[in-house]
């Protein structure tokens, strides 16, 4: 793996001939492909990032199915792009703007996004060039994915499935770790083990590319973000508490693993519904979009890392 | 019986059992964004209440000097038709709610306040033991007004501390107050809740040439971040009530768009949409008109409706109120009234 990671660093600089690099995972396009034959990132992404001349920072969102990523991804690049919390971004390619317009484009209409498809040529790539207010630094150039929780899950069981996954981790400035709040107070032991297997997998990916290998702990900033916080409110007040009380081996295993961990209560609508249809099949309507809690863990991530 | 059900039979109960306006104490008025002095010291007098009170009146003078000081405080909205949307759905919204969905709704006359009440102004309240008084508040309700408690442990507000408001919000909306203790201020104050389509009315109803073309937005169909306090506006947290005065409808009304939602009397049940049923995890009391924290403009109009349930006390969440002009005693002269006006 390292070697692949290895590549990707040097990528967004790199064009051998017609050969354009992954910036992801270091792999090739083939002549006419518009997607890496490894981890199936778009070419745009990798001219985009070779056009911005740095090297990019890459954050990973990451949960279970249903965790709430795409709603998340779409409302934290939207919020960008009008300017939050001192930080504006700006999408580099259409091809940046398609999760931000998928979640907007649903939640004006009352619905929730589409739940992302399992196949990693589905995905949707954001490249943002990001300028933080007071900060004398260049801008700098953020690069996310959307991935699909089902995909997370089996490339947890199978490392490798989705080898996009495992580089876009491990290439990671810092990780967002997404939780459905509401699912952890009905289910807490579940969505625990669910969590610990995520950090551990994130843990080991990171501790394999690291150079202090003796150091136990990896110091990628690590925020945990307890979403959909509309349908538990006591999580808004205490997300330590409630991390605490609900999650205890995430807990523990984060304060042993990771240096700097921070958890966050995040939610994009006020309130839900459901709606049933005539052949009983249920649906979420969103009531009102009041975001809360979605710009600060990368705010956070930024100024650990 | 389920929670949903019991708050369900509750909010119905004090629908109906309510309603009629009970003049308990006379509003003083002191705190009236922009009052001068002469207005103060009517207000003070308790001059304002006669107008509520059904209490035969004790003078003319008196009950022009309370009329005025209504006047200050209110805004008439006249009669006419408003046409409602089915809830969560907006004009804009694409494909737009059919005809048949909207709802054209006559609305009476009524008074509006200018304002949503403030934290100073529901002090009174507190002080006056509001929380105390059993006839302010539904039996059914009553052990949760136990529980609509402040910082540390005193009746009132949620984000309030020993019974007192934040000390540099005096003068913003109050908000964490739940629909019932909104309706409680309400009855202690004389007046109560506007319906949903009362509060769209005073919204939109000096743009208009017909139901048909109610405008979005008090001041017209455009947003302007300038004129309401929403995400938009970079605040982020609550504004004194008389800020963003370019927002006020044409008759002074002023941040129905923007600030905080505000309560209303309506409540937002499951409902049949086509084939297919809109089903809440519990009963929705209506509010209106978009708060601090709103992001898309398409959800801080004078025509998007949406709900949160009645005993949730959010920070973002105030109210006014308003009393139907048929309740009040008659109007003194408009000649007598002009005397009052010049001195």
């Amino acid at each position: 793996m390292t070697s692949y990671v290895e590549q990707a660093l040097l990528s967004a600089q790199c064009v051998e001939g017609s050969e354009t690099v992954c910036v992801c995972c270091g792999g090739r396009y083939p002549g006419t492909g518009r997607q890496c034959t490894r981890c199936r990132a778009p070419l745009a992404l990798s001219h985009t990032t070779r056009a911005a001349g740095r090297r990019p920072k890459f954050v990973s969102v990451m949960g279970g199915p249903n965790a709430g990523k795409t709603v998340y991804l779409g409302m934290l690049m939207d919020m960008l792009s009008k300017g939050v919390l001192g930080m504006n971004g700006i999408a580099k390619g259409s091809h940046s703007v398609e999760v931000q317009n998928r979640t907007i484009s649903a939640l004006e209409q009352h619905r929730f996004p589409e739940k992302t498809a399992s196949e990693a040529d589905e995905w949707q790539w954001v490249h943002c060039e990001l300028i933080r207010k007071g900060r004398r630094k260049m801008p700098l150039d953020l690069v996310t994915a959307d991935f699909a929780g089902e995909a997370i899950a089996l490339e947890l069981e199978h490392s490798g499935t989705f080898p996009s996954i495992q580089a876009v981790v491990s290439q990671s400035v810092g990780v967002l770790l997404l939780c459905d709040a509401f699912s952890v107070s009905r289910d807490p032991l579940n969505e625990d083990i669910s969590a610990l297997k995520l950090v551990s997998y994130i843990h080991g990916v990171k501790k394999a590319k690291s150079t202090r290998r003796n150091d136990r702990r990896s110091d990628v900033p690590l925020a945990i973000v307890f979403t959909k916080c509309d349908r538990c409110p006591e999580v808004q007040e205490a997300p330590q508490q409630f991390a605490a009380n609900h999650m205890p081996r995430l807990t523990q295993y984060c304060e042993r693993a990771f240096s700097h961990v921070c958890l966050f209560a995040a939610r994009v609508v006020a309130n839900s519904a459901t709606r049933l249809d005539e052949y009983g099949r249920c649906s979420e309507i969103a009531l009102h979009v009041e975001p809360h809690g979605i710009a600060e863990p990368l705010d956070w991530i930024l100024k650990s890392c | 019986m389920t929670v949903s059900a019991w708050i369900h039979r509750t909010v119905q109960h004090f629908q109906q059992s309510f309603a009629p306006v009970v003049m308990t104490r006379p509003p003083i008025d002191a705190d009236l964004p922009n009052a001068n002095p002469s207005n103060k010291q009517q207000a003070i007098g308790g001059k304002y209440c006669v107008v509520l009170t059904s209490e035969p009146p004790p003078g003319e003078a008196a009950l022009v000097a309370a009329w005025k000081m209504l006047e200050a405080r209110t805004g008439l909205v006249p009669a006419g038709n408003t046409c409602l949307l089915p809830a969560f759905e907006s004009r804009y919204s694409t494909p737009a709610p059919a005809f048949d969905q909207r709802q054209l709704v006559t609305v009476s006359a009524f008074y509006i306040d200018r304002h949503a009440v403030t934290n100073e102004q529901f002090e009174r309240f507190v002080m006056d033991g509001g929380y105390d008084r059993e006839e302010l508040w539904p039996p059914e309700i009553c052990a949760h007004v136990l529980q609509f408690r402040d910082q540390k442990g005193h009746p009132g507000p949620r984000f309030w501390s020993a019974g007192k408001p934040p000390i540099q919000k005096r003068k913003h909306p109050v908000v964490g107050i739940s629909w019932f203790e909104a309706n409680a201020y309400a009855r202690w104050s004389g007046k109560r809740l506007p319906t949903a389509a009362e509060w769209q009315r005073a919204a939109s109803w000096s743009c208009t040439h017909g139901a048909a073309s109610e405008a979005r937005y008090p001041w017209g169909n455009a947003f302007d971040p300038q004129r309401a306090n929403t995400w938009h506006s970079g605040r982020g947290d609550t504004a004194a009530v008389d800020d963003y005065p370019l927002g006020a409808t044409t008759n002074g009304i002023c941040q129905l768009i923007g600030n905080t939602w505000e309560w209303t009397s309506d409540c937002i049940d499951a409902r049949r949409e086509g084939n297919s049923q809109i089903i809440f995890e519990s009963l929705l009391a209506e509010i209106r008109g978009g708060a601090f924290d709103t992001y898309l403009e398409t959800q801080a109009t004078c025509q998007f409706r949406t709900g949160q349930p009645p005993l949730y006390r959010r920070p973002n969440i105030g109210f006014r109120c308003c009393i139907s002009a048929q309740d009040l005693p008659c109007p003194p002269d408009p000649a007598s009234l002009l005397e009052i006006h010049k001195l």
